[in-house]
């Protein structure tokens, strides 16, 4: 077990700048999950703690030693690539033990650690075949074996679970998040599931354009996005983000609509973007006072819930009820929402303003 | 498209294959036969021997400078194959794996040399042996095979190399490897047969060449099987029968190394390390 420490960490690709002066603390014995749009650098940030990548600049610790210039080998890490990577000229038994051979351990040694992370992931039948004679989720389970066997201080996992259907990602979803909590191993895990990291992280950190925009834990980030990105990264479907400003009779959308607020909540005259999440949406009583007048556009039930497209003037607000309601395209509706609920951010920074919670 | 969809046109791809390979095979399949026929039987239009005789290979291994030839051939083939492995795979090896200046130039300047025609260079590799002092030796030989093999070779594993997945040898450094133990003990195993061609390709065609060895050869102690075989025609005392049967000392070696690496030949790599 081991903390890693990223300080002021850059990576260029010739004049490319792939990350640039990004700070990061990962705490021993977390599951920090790495979320961000596709291109961000997640995968970059993970080779550079692997040491498949050099460092353009800053320092990097594990456990706290320096080891910009170690060699992945030494570093006492195992990763768990998207694509597996198993070893196809070798069995299971031996893609699992290759990293004691290697460290020349006794064969009776290697034989016994082989075995007792089959059993952890459900593998004992397969010791024998080779990668090509496993289904999807098999090959999975092997490159954790191998990841396991190494008994490391830092596992890293690069999106382990993509290639995996929806059921077969549900249960070794689980099964890594028990293995964290068997293990008590510092992990560092890329994806680009929400649900993934809402259920699995201790901390998420929220990667843009090889920056960080935010770090937390999952509700805190759900509940208090730092900046508009976030507020719109997290959460799905996305959050309802409408800019405009705070005049006398509430806050007047730039698409025209206004939205009743309790006077003295928001600093009047300031450009503002007005988030509310689809889900905190509710369609309101016919008395409501403070409802907002909108137009259904569109409308997908899924069973349990219904997703809602709306008008509202030229914004378009999406809402998600758990209610089955029975509204026709074009129809008016009234929205009710609880005030609390709202996050306000500064449109020109992005950032979000605290006078709201 | 599917096969199936037309019988007339499969039939028709099935006519072109048995021609093709008639035509390929036929003038071999007549050397064999020739071989093992008395002399007198050779001429006569029939395929189908008469008597089956072993006399023109047994004349031929007595003949010194035919077993000191096929010696020669030997030496230089083997040595061309293990030296063009030897050259080949750390050399594809760097263009596949690594970025450095100038790669890209040299890779293209490798294939390059494949554009010109063999008899163009002749003439300069010629004098550049003469002036080393080189003619008549089995090493100006070995180098020019190995200089007429190596560029397809390099350009062979090349290939292979880039179809294994350098994830495979990142995870190999992880757990434990370094850049060169993951080379040998991953990809390595991975293009073993790529190698295995490439080392029976080299083999081949030095066994069979010809032109340069024609070129900077004519003692009898240096010559290879190619420079042997032209000997045999010898205007005084002819035999076909001889000349068949070095024909078959040729082409043994060509067939038997097929043989044997068949599986490795056209076997490809094994599939599933990594998902698609
Ligand atoms: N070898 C390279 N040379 C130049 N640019 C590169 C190289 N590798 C990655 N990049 C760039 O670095 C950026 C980050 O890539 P990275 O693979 O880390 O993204 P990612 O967040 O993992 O994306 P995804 O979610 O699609 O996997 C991308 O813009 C990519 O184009
Ligand atoms: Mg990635």
């Amino acid at each position: 077990m081991a903390s890693v420490e990223l300080d002021g960490i850059g990576k260029r690709y010739g004049s490319l700048s792939v990350i640039e002066g990004l700070n990061l603390d990962v705490r021993d014995g977390e599951l920090l999950i790495l979320v961000g749009p596709s291109g961000c650098g997640k995968s970059t940030l993970l080779r550079i703690i692997a040491g498949l990548e050099s460092i353009s600049g800053g320092e990097l610790r594990i456990g706290g030693r320096l080891v910009n210039e170690m060699a992945p080998r030494d570093r006492n890490i195992a990763m768990v690539f998207q694509s597996y990577a198993l070893y196809p000229h070798k069995t299971v038994a031996q893609n699992m033990g290759f990293s004691l051979m290697l460290a020349k351990r006794p064969k009776a040694e290697i034989e016994r650690k082989v075995k007792e992370a089959a059993d952890i992931l459900n593998l004992g039948g397969l010791l024998d075949r080779y990668p090509k004679q496993l289904s999807g989720g098999q090959r999975q389970r092997v490159a954790m074996g191998r990841a396991i066997v190494r008994d490391p201080e830092v596992f890293l996992f690069d999106e382990p679970l993509s290639n995996l259907d929806a059921k077969l990602r549900v249960q070794m979803r689980a099964e890594i998040k028990a293995l964290h909590e068997r293990l008590g191993t510092t992990m560092i895990y890329v994806t680009h599931d929400q649900v993934e990291a809402m259920t699995m992280a201790d901390r998420i950190v929220v990667l843009n354009r090889g920056h960080i925009e935010q770090v937390g834990a999952p509700l805190e980030l759900y509940d208090r996005p730092a900046n508009l990105f976030v507020a719109d990264f997290i959460g799905s479907p996305s959050m309802n983000l409408m800019p405009g400003r705070v005049e006398d009779d509430g806050f007047r959308l730039d698409g025209g609509g206004i939205v009743p607020l309790p006077s003295g909540l928001l600093p009047t005259g300031r450009e503002l973007v007005l988030g509310i999440r689809p889900q905190h949406l509710l369609p309101a009583a016919d008395d409501a006072p403070a409802a907002l007048p909108v137009r259904v556009l569109l409308q997908e039930p899924t069973g349990d819930e219904t997703f809602v497209e709306f008008a509202f003037g030229s914004d378009h607000i999406r809402a998600v009820f758990r209610e089955r309601v029975v509204i026709g395209s074009g129809e008016s509706f009234s929205l009710a929402f609880d005030p609390a609920r709202l996050h306000v951010f500064d449109k020109a920074s992005g950032e979000r303003l605290s006078a709201n919670n | 498209m599917s096969r199936r969809a037309n019988p007339r046109h499969e039939a028709f791809l099935d006519w072109v294959t048995a021609i093709a390979v008639f035509l390929l095979l036929s003038p071999i399949a007549w050397v064999f036969l020739a071989s093992v026929r008395p002399d007198r039987d050779i001429m006569s239009a029939s395929l189908v021997p008469t008597s089956v005789t072993f006399v023109h290979f047994l004349s031929l291994f007595q003949r010194t400078d035919f077993m000191i030839a096929l010696a020669n051939s030997l030496v230089v083939g083997i040595v061309v194959a293990l030296l063009t492995v030897a050259i080949a795979v750390p050399a594809s090896y760097s263009i596949s794996r690594f970025r450095y200046v100038g790669r890209d130039v040299m890779a293209a300047l490798i294939l390059g040399t494949q554009m010109l025609p063999g008899v163009a260079v002749m003439v300069p590799i010629v004098v550049i042996v003469r002036s080393l002092g080189l003619t008549n030796t089995l090493t100006a030989l070995i180098f020019i095979h190995l200089a007429l093999g190596l560029p397809i070779a390099v350009w062979m594993l090349r290939g292979y190399i880039d179809s294994v997945p350098r994830e495979l040898e990142e995870a190999a450094m992880i757990d434990g490897t370094g850049q060169i133990g993951a080379m040998l003990r991953i990809t390595f195993p991975l293009i073993r047969p790529a190698v295995v061609a490439v080392g029976t390709f080299a083999f081949v065609l030095s066994w069979g060449e010809y032109l340069m060895a024609l070129a900077l050869i004519s003692k009898t102690e240096v010559k290879t099987l190619p420079l042997a075989l032209q000997t045999l025609f010898d205007p005084y005392s002819f035999s076909w029968g001889e000349v068949m049967a070095g024909g078959v000392v040729i082409a043994l070696p060509t067939i038997v190394l097929f043989l044997m690496f068949r599986n490795q030949l056209v076997g490809g790599l094994t599939s599933g390390g990594v998902k698609g």
